[in-house]
């Protein structure tokens, strides 16, 4: 009997050889985990949280204020004045799929090329040999604290994201239709399930881990030619934004139907 | 003289020749290989980045490693252990976390660090974080390669962009050197190109390294002024 793993890649056919490499992937990164407690490799996950996250706050905050505001806004087009409606369509929408997806989609157009290009150059650069020569895995001080990094971010900013959109949703709703907000706060909890929370929560891990190991799988899969820099990097920003819809859909399907 | 790193039938690339030697403390040799090629497979081997598919690449397994830190001088350097280490060989492939150094043609620095995070980067991801420490030994070692104290902290405030390929050798040599290694691997290359003081110089504080405790060897696949013996090959 052939080993499990390889029949599914022949099933799977050129996909199946990236979803082949990604598990070997997984797993020498899961085994260079102990390696975070060496100072080079939590300065380099200090830097990645810092790229990734406090310089993508900016964006986030803007998109979910933004979000928030043109959600209530057609919503309330549409139901008119039902304050509770307009409420549970926002919960809704944000929680359950726009906090998640588009939180990924500012981390996938800011981190993921840059990921990818800078894996890229390093390899061409041959400062990746340079790292083994050294005795020092690229994985554990590269590959490593960017995934850790990119899957803490995403659930930071999607948290934050979701803070942003409601608390603008519902101080436009409150502004509009002369409504308390603190009595909409208090519908807020009451709508809010912990299944929602739940997938939010598993949606914005798996989107940073799929997101980060997509980038440094395209980063670090180049050989030695300059050309190839430009590839990795648009390379990694389509497939990390196809895995996302792919793994949004899954979890959607397994949570909610 | 202790031995410290052994090569036993050892064939690289697609060469049909095997080779064998041993260094032990104190050593300065020249390794010439045939082409580029067989080059770049022998450093991957005698760095321990690739198990050699004919042969062993075997090092000492000693006390020396563990004791590093209290060896330490007060001018970084390492000082001999009077009693006398067993010699246990293991395999590099296992063993070499810290105990082989590898000095590339260009320095090799990392683009995206400072030199002073380049130069620290082996020295903390195999030992412990110390930062007096590291920064005594530094000091030791760069005065001896021939950079003013002076210029110091614009050096190690520097990203490698911005250095000439002669400081980039120089800090690729540096945090070689810092990390005090039982074995330091060096590209024959990192010699060409620069001005004959400074090669005088670095090869000085080469000795000078070799002579406490450690083993200089420098890959070439040219004709090289390095005033080191070659290899004994023992077959």
């Amino acid at each position: 009997m052939r080993n499990p793993v390889i029949r599914l890649q022949n099933l799977l056919g050129m996909q199946g050889l990236f979803v082949r490499n990604g598990a070997s992937f997984i797993g020498q990164v899961l085994y260079t985990l102990p390696a975070i407690f060496k100072w080079p490799v939590r300065k380099a996950l200090l830097k990645q949280l810092y790229f990734t996250g406090i310089q993508s706050a900016g964006p986030v905050s803007v998109m979910g204020f933004l979000a928030g505001m043109i959600m209530v806004m057609q919503v309330s087009n549409l139901v008119g004045r039902n304050e509770l409606l307009t409420l549970q369509v926002l919960i809704w929408t944000v929680v359950r799929e726009l906090g998640p997806l588009l939180t990924a989609i500012v981390i996938v157009g800011r981190s993921s090329s840059a990921i990818a290009s800078e894996l890229a150059a390093m390899q061409v650069n041959g400062e990746i040999l340079s790292l083994k020569r050294m005795g020092i895995s690229p994985i554990s001080y590269l590959v490593m604290p960017r995934i850790l990094a990119m899957t803490i971010t995403s659930s930071v900013l999607t948290f934050y994201f979701q803070v942003v959109a409601i608390g603008t949703g519902m101080i436009v709703t409150a502004w509009n239709m002369d409504i308390s907000l603190l009595g909409e706060v208090n519908h807020f909890f009451e709508i809010l399930s912990f299944q929602e929370i739940f997938a939010a929560f598993l949606k914005s891990v798996c989107f940073g881990t799929i997101v980060s190991m997509v980038s440094c799988y395209y980063g670090l899969s180049v050989h030695r030619a300059m050309t190839e820099i430009p590839v990795a990097a648009s390379r990694a920003v389509m497939q990390s934004l196809l895995a996302v819809f792919a793994c949004d859909g899954f979890i959607t399907v397994l949570v909610f139907s | 003289m202790s031995e410290l790193f052994r090569l036993v039938e050892v064939q690289c690339a697609d060469s049909a020749q095997a080779h064998s030697f041993t260094l032990s403390c104190g050593d300065r040799r020249v390794f010439e290989l045939a082409s580029l090629v067989e080059k770049e497979a022998m450093i991957d081997l005698v760095t321990g980045v690739e198990v050699a598919k004919h042969g062993r690449v075997q090092i000492v397994q000693g006390d020396r490693r563990l004791n590093k830190n209290n060896e330490l001088g007060k001018d970084g350097e390492r000082r001999r252990q009077s009693q006398t280490i067993p010699v246990i060989w293991q395999s590099l492939r296992k063993a070499r976390q810290g105990r082989v150094a590898w000095v590339s043609a260009n320095g090799g620095l990392i683009s995206n660090l400072k030199v002073w995070e380049n130069v620290t980067l082996p020295l903390w991801h195999h030992f412990r974080h110390d930062e007096p420490e590291a920064e005594q030994r530094i000091k030791h070692w760069l005065a001896l390669l021939g950079l003013e104290q002076n210029a110091f902290a614009d050096f190690m405030a520097s990203p490698p962009a911005s250095l000439a390929l002669w400081q980039r050798k120089l800090a690729g040599l540096l945090r070689a050197l810092v990390q005090m290694p039982q074995l330091l691997v060096i590209d024959a290359k990192v010699f060409e190109g620069v001005e004959a003081h400074l090669t005088e110089q670095w090869v000085a504080a080469l000795d000078i390294y070799a002579e406490k405790d450690g083993a200089v060897l420098a890959i070439t696949d040219s004709l090289t002024s390095l005033p080191w013996q070659k290899v004994e090959r023992l077959n």
